[in-house]
């Protein structure tokens, strides 16, 4: 007991400052891979854009507010209704432009992170349960999975929202139960590898029950895929709700959509005010690099094999 | 081997037949039906004449009735009839399907055309020009949605080319510069996420084959750098690349549905949203079918193709 206490002290003693020694770590990881640091950076101005759009703090107009007299406007322009500033103009109803991308990447934000974290926490435990008991259950949990994922995920969306009829929180509930499968198979895969390591027999002779095993020995070691599966089921589920509302049966107007605003005002105006398709557009491309890249950066920080070999 | 095809082959009927019937009840449970998408306009029509219409589509039998008859047709080529169209499910998939399959194969060739020469250099020439350049075409390729890709295509074609995408399929055998002229831009709007992949999975794995023992070996031996890279780290590297392929085809149909859309290509993707929007019960049941099909047949050769990519693998 006594010697614990004393590490536990040297080790305190050795990093006086959690937050110095988090930025440092930070400096590190972006000296080690800029590209990746920067990636962070972008995912981190997202989250705050779709607070701000949440809160209405970065919204300087209401995004779903037609202003007849305030049509097309370019960069910059001043509202001729004494509404201010539109800092990347407005569309052809006369909404701003800003206000209802900021507002979009709240929706995508939220899309993203919400079909992850369901898709992952039920996937886990599907993955988990199915691997550490193996036999039927297992043989069962697989073929359903298999058939899932015989459909292009697109494809069963499109006919599943059709079936429900169009909406986003539909289309939400659809994505992340079909995006279960994916967290299944990672999960059980390392959980199969992981099974019959000797500190797992070990937990098990000194007569941990099944549950304890498995969330307190088995879980914790097959987190690191679990985080690259995150940034790409966030990139996926960003990708297919811009794509559903793109084809008009995801997110309804006047919501704000990525997607919707590229396939509406965007496609009616393409030839006098590309903005209108551009903007949205580059939001998603941005948002999905970031993710990517950010989900890459930290796959190569937690895989030792690949430090250095880059 | 034979014996894996067989039983692989066999697994596939009971596969097929549990889709089938949750194709069919998928679409079932679709609130309202063709004859209520098709009167939409005209409300207060006459419930009685909407029955029977239903009779006449065979809509008012039983759900498990209306499925045995249209296992029946499967089985014996007659796959219905279209409502919305009203030809031959057949007739519609026989048309649309060749479109698509040529959109995917374009799409599919011309990313293992680039990726493979963007990958491979990439890897061997590390931290140089062409690696970043490698990269930086990967990292963006991947970023960009295919539908931004389109409309941006569709913008500048037009600014630039005056170049817009033309209505209706053009047959390669009659119009060979209009087909081309149609399918090139979209080949390249599908492909652009699978060169990416590919290209960035390709030069990982190749990055970690040319570190490999026996890639020492094969130098030692004092063989070529041609040879080594291309007879033992690139035929290895090739094992993962595969896997993603298999996975592509499946985005591929996917993707097309999105590409056929925006830039009006007739083909199995434009033709589902149609039906889906349409409520084409058997056109619907009759295209997933054939999606699932494909995916299906696509996972086995994938599969088989590692015993031919990597001799120690047997089935």
């Amino acid at each position: 007991m006594a010697t614990q206490t004393t590490a536990g002290a040297l080790r305190r003693d050795a990093q006086p400052n959690p937050f110095t020694t988090n930025l440092k770590r930070i400096w590190k990881f972006t000296k080690r891979n800029p590209l990746g640091a920067f990636a962070g950076l972008l995912c981190v101005l997202s989250v705050v854009a779709a607070v701000g759009g949440w809160t209405g703090l970065l919204l300087n107009h209401d995004p779903e507010r037609f202003r007849g007299a305030d049509r097309l406007l370019g960069y910059f322009a001043q509202s001729k209704v004494g509404e201010g500033t539109y800092f990347l103009g407005t569309d052809d109803l006369g909404r701003d432009m800003w206000s209802r991308l900021i507002k979009g990447a709240q929706l995508s934000i939220f899309f993203g992170l919400g079909v992850a974290v369901i898709a992952i926490v039920i996937g886990s435990i599907i993955g988990l349960v199915s691997a550490y008991f193996g036999g039927w259950l297992d043989l069962i949990v697989q073929r359903l999975v298999d058939l899932v994922q015989t459909i292009p995920l697109l494809v069963l969306a499109i006919a599943i929202v059709s079936v429900t009829g169009p909406g986003i929180m539909k289309g939400f509930w659809i994505l992340a139960f079909l995006s279960i499968p994916r967290p299944v198979r990672v999960i059980r895969g390392s959980v199969l590898s992981v099974k019959n390591e000797t500190y797992i027999e070990a937990a098990r002779s000194l007569g941990a029950t099944s549950n304890r095993v498995m969330f307190r020995h088995v879980l914790p070691n097959v987190t690191a895929p679990m985080i690259v599966l995150a940034s790409y089921l966030i990139a996926v589920a960003i990708i297919v709700e811009a794509s559903l509302s793109f084809l008009g049966i995801g997110a309804q107007p006047p919501t704000p959509s990525w997607g919707a605003m590229l396939t509406g005002s965007g496609n009616l105006f393409f030839q006098t005010n590309p903005r209108l398709a551009i903007l949205p557009g580059l939001a998603i491309s941005i948002l999905v690099f970031a993710t990517n890249m950010f989900g890459d950066a930290v796959r190569d920080e937690l895989d030792p094999r690949l430090r250095g070999s880059r | 081997m034979q014996r894996y095809i067989i039983r692989r082959l066999a697994f596939m009927v009971p596969t097929l037949l549990f889709v089938t019937v949750a194709v069919f009840a998928l679409v079932r449970i679709m609130p309202g039906d063709y004859i209520t998408a098709q009167m939409a306009e005209s409300r207060g029509a006459d419930p009685e004449f909407l029955d029977k219409l239903r009779a006449e589509l065979g809509l008012d039998e039983p759900a498990p009735l209306q499925y045995f008859k249209w296992m029946g047709g499967i089985v014996t080529g007659d796959w219905g009839t279209s409502y919305w169209q009203n030809k031959p499910v057949l007739d519609v998939i026989r048309h649309a399907l060749p479109v698509s399959a040529q959109l995917g194969t374009m799409a599919i060739v011309l990313a293992i055309v680039v990726s493979i020469p963007l990958g491979v250099v990439g890897a061997v020439k590390q931290n140089s020009w062409p690696d970043y350049t490698s990269r930086m075409f990967a990292v963006v390729g991947i970023s960009i949605p295919n539908f931004f890709l389109a409309t941006l295509v569709i913008i500048y074609g037009a600014k630039w080319f005056g170049w817009f995408p033309p209505q209706g399929y053009r047959n390669p055998l009659t119009d060979l510069s209009g087909n081309l002229q149609q399918m090139v831009p979209a080949a390249v709007i599908l492909g652009m996420i699978l060169m990416a992949q590919n290209t960035r999975l390709l030069r990982t794995t190749m990055l970690e084959t040319l570190r490999a023992d026996y890639v020492r070996t094969a130098r030692a031996k004092g063989l070529n750098e041609r040879t080594v890279i291309f007879r033992h780290a690139f035929r290895n590297a090739l094992i993962p690349v595969v896997t993603l392929l298999g996975f592509q085809i499946i985005t591929t149909v996917g993707g097309s549905v999105i590409v056929e859309q925006v830039l009006g290509i007739n083909g199995i993707g434009q033709n589902f949203i149609g039906a889906v929007q349409q409520r084409d019960y058997p056109l619907v049941q009759g295209i997933l079918l054939v999606i699932i099909t494909t995916t299906l047949v696509v996972n086995l050769l994938v599969d088989l193709s590692y015993s031919f990519l990597d001799p120690r693998i047997k089935y």
